[in-house]
């Protein structure tokens, strides 16, 4: 079973009112601390369990710029056989389309036998939960979303179980597939001083747009259907008024006030 | 029949149905369409997929669908993106829609990411506000990550422009005199990707936060036992919904139906008491439509008050029971 599991690298969400915009509407991301997104560990911790449970082999994709290679080394760390970067100034600014189209051109280069594909549900910085369909998309892949349990059955076909609203779906899914999962799924390994070690022997490979075969035009900011267009402070439309005197003064007040007193009615 | 308006780019709806009543984010969805449509002079139309739906049809057009496409299969009778992403990118191909409209739910949130990349376009998650300008394109506002800002996002080149929204961000409308036509559409089913073995239906709680007048909700200051059955105590003699921002959930005070804000739900109660909620824009999207706001933390320079109508500064615990004890003494007189 050949397993790709894609992780982005966020900022730390202490860092997030040092990231400022830059005009062209792209993030400013320099010196900002990065994570490993905190569900794409569950991606890779179930990669490791198939990988343990019907052999096989584990890579970890990732896009973004080089600072994302030390956080690449954690994920071979949790024991990740191989680890791709997509690191290229081409690959700038890309929203999910293009970051999906990229991801799936790098798997398809790395690993063109590949079983599954796994991505966590949601990024905590922009959270649009759309990589893991449209990664689907360009590899002609089935995908399932919100899944909370994965069992590898006979002849590599995967039970999934996947919430939705009013339940949850129970799936057969053939390989190869995309499979976005949830943190209720596992428990993510923590690599020991000794996994650290011996990750230092594995290698982290770096590709571009060009080793990609992806144009400019359909990479990056170029890309990416969606452009930002403006950006702008939300605007403060409450009233803001801070209630003074004693604790019961203040209660008493806040009672009298018509959209308050108007409720208790 | 579905492409027929020539040379105008109209919005379309995806409608989602559980046993034959659509969705209530669908019928929002359906009637900010009609507001867009009517200053362009665009048709709205509903995609209804399923089986035996066609008894849902009234609704929609009721809600403000000019068009409900109707496509009917047992094949289709549960959702399932192999199926449907297809589908609609059949649809979207015919038609040519200026932009298509999805509810930010479980099943939205997997289906227009997919028809998205199928249609090599651009698609924006849980959009806060939506705006057609006179040549078509789609303002489509998000908060932006990580502060106090908003994001206008645009889909230049590429139609149809695809948004999702959460629930409660449009207000449903109703329009008992509208009419409306059923366009039948037979589905031209793929191939099966995967099999569906069953779907398992839980009886969830419906969340009371969406229909209630009052919610009470506690953040990351809130982090004792007690502290959140003082919470629940004031929800309760106010006779509102519990619920949390991502903290609470994080520590395990809330469930999940229970998160308000941009990743949770979106609610526009009458009053919204926020007690130890710092009050970040990711959490304030979710609320931004309630009547009053009310904010209680020791913080004094808590983003939060400045994003509510009253704010108290000081403990909860000192405030919540002086809170409890006069509503109680005004609902007695």
């Amino acid at each position: 079973m050949h397993v790709a599991v894609c992780v982005k690298m966020v900022p730390a969400p202490g860092q997030w009112s040092r990231i400022v915009f830059r005009d062209d509407g792209s993030l400013q991301r320099e010196g900002i601390e990065l994570i490993i997104n905190p569900v794409d560990r569950n991606a890779l911790e179930e990669a490791l369990k198939i990988r343990q449970a019907r052999g096989g082999t584990v890579a970890v994709f990732s896009m973004g710029p080089p600072s994302c290679l030390e956080h690449l080394r954690e994920a071979l760390a949790m024991g990740a056989d191989r680890a791709f970067l997509l690191s290229d100034r081409n690959f700038a600014g890309a929203d999910t389309l293009a970051t999906s189209r990229a991801l799936a051109a790098g798997i398809k280069k790395e690993m063109p036998g590949f079983d599954l594909v796994l991505c966590g549900s949601a990024s905590i910085d922009s959270g649009t939960a759309q990589v893991g369909p449209q990664l689907a998309a360009y590899l002609g892949a089935a995908h399932l979303t919100e899944a909370f349990s994965i069992s590898v059955g006979e002849q590599n076909c995967f039970q999934v179980r996947t919430a939705g609203s009013h339940g949850y779906f129970v799936t057969d899914l053939r390989k190869p597939a995309v499979i976005s999962v949830t943190k209720q799924l596992n428990k993510p390994r923590i690599p020991t001083l000794f996994d650290i070690m011996a990750s230092c022997n594995k290698e982290i490979i770096i590709l571009s747009s060009a080793e990609l075969s992806l144009p400019k035009s359909e990479s990056g900011l170029e890309g990416s259907p969606t452009k930002v267009r403006e950006l702008f402070f939300s605007p403060a439309r409450r009233l803001a008024r801070i209630l003074e005197g004693s604790m019961e003064d203040r209660v008493e007040e806040l009672l009298r006030q018509p959209g308050v007193a108007g409720v208790l009615k | 029949m579905i492409g027929d308006i020539e040379g105008k780019e109209n919005l379309w709806v995806f409608v989602e149905q559980f046993k034959g009543v659509p969705k209530q984010v669908s019928l929002e969805l359906i009637a900010k369409a009609r507001m867009l449509a009517d200053r362009f002079g665009l048709r709205v139309a509903a995609l209804l997929i399923g089986d035996n739906v066609r008894n849902v049809s009234p609704v929609l057009i009721n809600a403000g669908a000019d068009d409900v496409f109707l496509l009917e299969d047992p094949l289709l009778s549960q959702y399932r993106s192999d199926f449907y992403a297809p589908v609609i990118l059949d649809l979207i191909r015919k038609g040519k829609p200026g932009a298509v409209f999805f509810g930010a739910t479980p099943i939205g949130r997997d289906l227009a990411p997919a028809v998205a990349a199928l249609a090599e376009t651009g698609c924006t998650a849980d959009c806060i506000d939506l705006e057609l300008t006179e040549n078509g394109a789609l303002l489509q506002t998000v908060p932006a990550f990580g502060g106090r800002m908003m994001a206008v996002i645009v889909t230049p080149e590429r139609r149809p422009q695809i948004a999702t929204v959460r629930l409660g961000v449009f207000q449903q409308a109703w329009f008992p005199e509208h009419n409306g036509r059923v366009v039948d559409i037979s589905p031209q089913l793929t191939q099966a990707k995967f099999d569906l073995v069953e779907f398992v239906e839980e009886s969830l709680q419906p969340s009371l936060l969406f229909s209630a007048r009052v919610v009470v909700a506690g953040g990351a200051g809130v982090d004792s036992r007690e502290g959140w059955e003082l919470l629940r105590e004031l929800a309760g003699v106010l006779q509102g919904a519990l619920g949390g921002s991502r903290p609470a959930l994080d520590n395990g005070w809330i469930r999940e139906s229970q998160m308000i804000g941009h990743s949770g739900s979106t609610i526009r109660p009458d009053l919204y008491i926020a007690v130890g909620i710092s009050g970040d824009v990711l959490h304030m999207v979710g609320v931004q439509d309630a009547k009053v706001i009310v904010a209680v933390n020791s913080d004094s320079r808590a983003p939060i008050f400045s994003n509510s109508d009253y704010g108290i500064i000081g403990d909860y615990r000192e405030v919540i029971p002086v809170l409890i004890n006069a509503v109680k003494k005004k609902q007695r007189s």
